[in-house]
């Protein structure tokens, strides 16, 4: 009698895989479903803030990102990305929920129109769907609209000519104007506006509403290209503050599990739709936890660098993926100083830290 | 008492000495003693250990620039001079006008042109960061004047002049209704970067600036060359005249010598 187990890969098996893989050695995680041509591929990205060092990486290796929003300055990175640029492929900030793609999709296309788009204050002016492109704010209302409706045609023309969407599933909590149903990057009143209970609420989006928003917007991005093709990751930064109730371990459990699990059924439903580990990279019992900073919550960039370092070699086979993609990796070999720096020209501009302050 | 300011700098020293020659007589109690060198050649300057500052090291240096040293003082004893003045410090000015050619700012420079537009904040960290930087590439000077008092002029502004030259700034002709406003922000910035590190600043002197924030063409009219005395070509816009100097030197010289005697 044979067993079903008697003829799997070594990857099949825990022991093998994982109990005697060397400590901090990715292992096989990842084979890639889909074909990236470098420089050939038109790549737009989009996420919560783990996705940026996926887009940087993959535009820092040469891979043809797509930037409908260039800084037209000429300015550090450092700066650009406290504007909220050189962070997508558009300057939209973090986009933490499947469903604010597809609300920014459905008002760029002229169908959706945000409720209370605009926040304020102390007399500045905020985008409420991406708060914290603008930092100090704008000096009016109509501004802000002025610079909505240009970055959303912005988005509009670059989503049109894109051949591969990359994205990074961030959360399943979110704020919602309970009228509309209008979903919001950060709860009212974190970075800007006041959070009223008659307007919002808390929505904890669950696997059903997290599918079919993907899948719609699958749909979109088909009809702007019948060919597109998706890369889906889960981001392994756990939540800074859950409003659900539960310990914010136990929400972020759920959440990263309700996300993977979409992830999981996108990939065996859709040929065009390829899933990257990233979360189960960094996460890995195998780790020890050291891809996570002293806050046991951001990815240190040693993280990053190991996880996007496996994405390299899946797709660059011929190149040094550690030359080629760990920018944060190449710093740390010019030295402390020079890591550092790159660090901090490389942290991830997250919103969602911002709750931090709210901590008892 | 006489008060002995050196008046150092690139080859914008030049209308400082064309305007101090005509105005020197007005100023008795003050000696401008100039040394400068060009822009690219700055480098060359450095103090010894005898508390002298100068060029001491002719090591690959051109043939003109050698004679002109030999015919002049090459350096000076720091311990005669009350005050510095460097001319010229470099606030990066082109970097807005290179920025305003390639988009708006909303509530400062709007246009009808079809080019992205900035945030007025944006616009102001990118001032700011530019200022730094700028004052990154002049810190040099606070260490080769560590125990006199320095003071800066920056860099004149460019001629209007520069607007008709197509290798310019010419596409920004058309919109220079607002110009003067990024100039100044840009000004604004670098002045405060200065001041933080202790160095006194005056900024080129408003009667010089035109409206559209260059300086006025007349001021760049039959500008003459540090070394040689030969005038700048036509199409130079970067370069001033002794009247530049003159106005310059008149309005900031008092400045300096009444804060000499304030810190006395």
């Amino acid at each position: 009698m044979t067993s079903p187990y008697s003829n799997l890969p070594s990857k099949a098996f825990w022991r093998s895989a994982v109990t005697d893989r060397p400590a901090l050695e990715p292992g096989d995680l990842y084979e890639p479903k889909i074909k990236i041509r470098k420089r050939m591929t038109k790549i737009v990205t989009a996420g919560s803030c783990f996705a940026q060092h996926v887009g940087r990486t993959l535009a820092n290796s040469g891979f043809n990102v797509l930037d409908g929003e260039p800084v037209p300055l000429r300015m550090s990175d450092a700066l650009a990305n406290r504007f909220g640029y050189k962070l997508f492929s558009g300057r939209y900030g973090n986009i933490y929920t499947v469903r604010q793609l597809v609300q920014m999709m459905d008002e760029a296309e002229g169908l959706f129109q945000p409720a209370t788009p605009v926040w304020e204050k102390n007399g500045r002016y905020y985008d409420a769907m991406r708060p914290n492109v603008e930092p100090e704010g704008l000096e009016s209302p109509e501004l802000v609209m002025k610079q909505r409706k240009e970055h959303l045609k912005k988005v509009l023309e670059t989503y049109k000519q894109a051949d591969l969407f990359v994205f990074t599933f961030g959360l399943t909590e979110a704020w919602i104007h309970k009228e509309s149903g209008t979903v919001y990057p950060t709860a009212p009143g974190t970075i800007a506006g006041s959070f009223d209970p008659e307007l919002y609420e808390f929505k904890n989006f669950g696997f059903t509403e997290i599918m079919a928003d993907f899948v719609s917007f699958r749909k979109r991005m088909k009809k702007y290209n019948p060919a597109m093709k998706f890369l889906i990751t889960v981001s392994p930064v756990p939540l800074t503050a859950t409003a659900s109730g539960n310990h914010v371990e136990v929400a972020t459990s759920y959440s990263k599990s309700v996300l993977r699990t979409v992830c999981g059924t996108l990939y065996d439903k859709f040929r065009d739709v390829d899933y990257f580990p990233s979360y189960e990279i960094i996460t890995s019992p195998n780790n020890r936890g050291v891809y996570f900073e002293s806050n046991k919550r951001s990815v240190s960039s040693k993280g990053v660098a190991t996880a996007m370092g496996l994405f390299l070699q899946a797709h660059n086979p011929g190149d040094d993926a550690e030359k080629g993609g760990a920018t944060a990796q190449k710093a740390k070999k010019k030295g402390p100083q020079n890591a550092d720096k790159a660090k901090d020209d490389e942290d991830a501009v997250c919103e969602d830290a911002l709750l931090e302050a709210f901590a008892r | 008492m006489t008060t002995r300011v050196l008046i150092t700098g690139s080859s914008h020293v030049a209308a400082l000495k064309l305007g101090w020659d005509q105005i020197s007589t007005e100023f008795p109690d003050i000696e401008c003693i100039f040394l400068a060198i060009s822009g690219p050649q700055l480098w060359r300057f450095s103090t010894n250990e005898k508390n002298e500052f100068g060029i001491f090291d002719f090591t690959d240096m051109s043939s003109t620039l050698r004679d002109h040293f030999a015919s002049i003082e090459s350096s000076v004893d720091l311990n005669t001079i009350d005050t510095v003045l460097v001319s010229g410090s470099k606030w990066e000015f082109q970097a807005v006008l290179r920025a305003l050619t390639k988009c708006d700012v909303d509530g400062l420079f709007t246009t009808d042109r079809d080019v992205p537009s900035i945030s007025l904040p944006m616009f102001e960290a990118f001032c700011a960061e530019v200022a730094e930087r700028a004052y990154r590439s002049n810190d040099y000077w606070a260490k080769h004047f560590q125990n006199v008092p320095l003071s800066f002029i920056p860099q004149p502004r460019l001629s209007e002049a520069s607007l008709n030259n197509e290798d310019q700034w010419h596409k920004l002709k058309s919109y220079t209704a607002n110009t003067a406003k990024a100039l100044s922000a840009l000004e604004k910035k670098y002045l405060d970067v200065v001041r933080a590190h202790d160095i006194r600043i005056f900024p080129q002197p408003s009667s010089t600036i035109a409206d559209n924030g260059f300086t006025k063409a007349e001021y760049s009219r039959n500008s003459v060359r540090l070394v040689g005395g030969d005038q700048h070509p036509e199409q130079d816009t970067a370069h001033m005249n002794q009247d530049y100097g003159e106005i310059v030197l008149r309005e900031i010289l008092p400045k300096m010598v009444s804060e000499l005697a304030r810190l006395s």
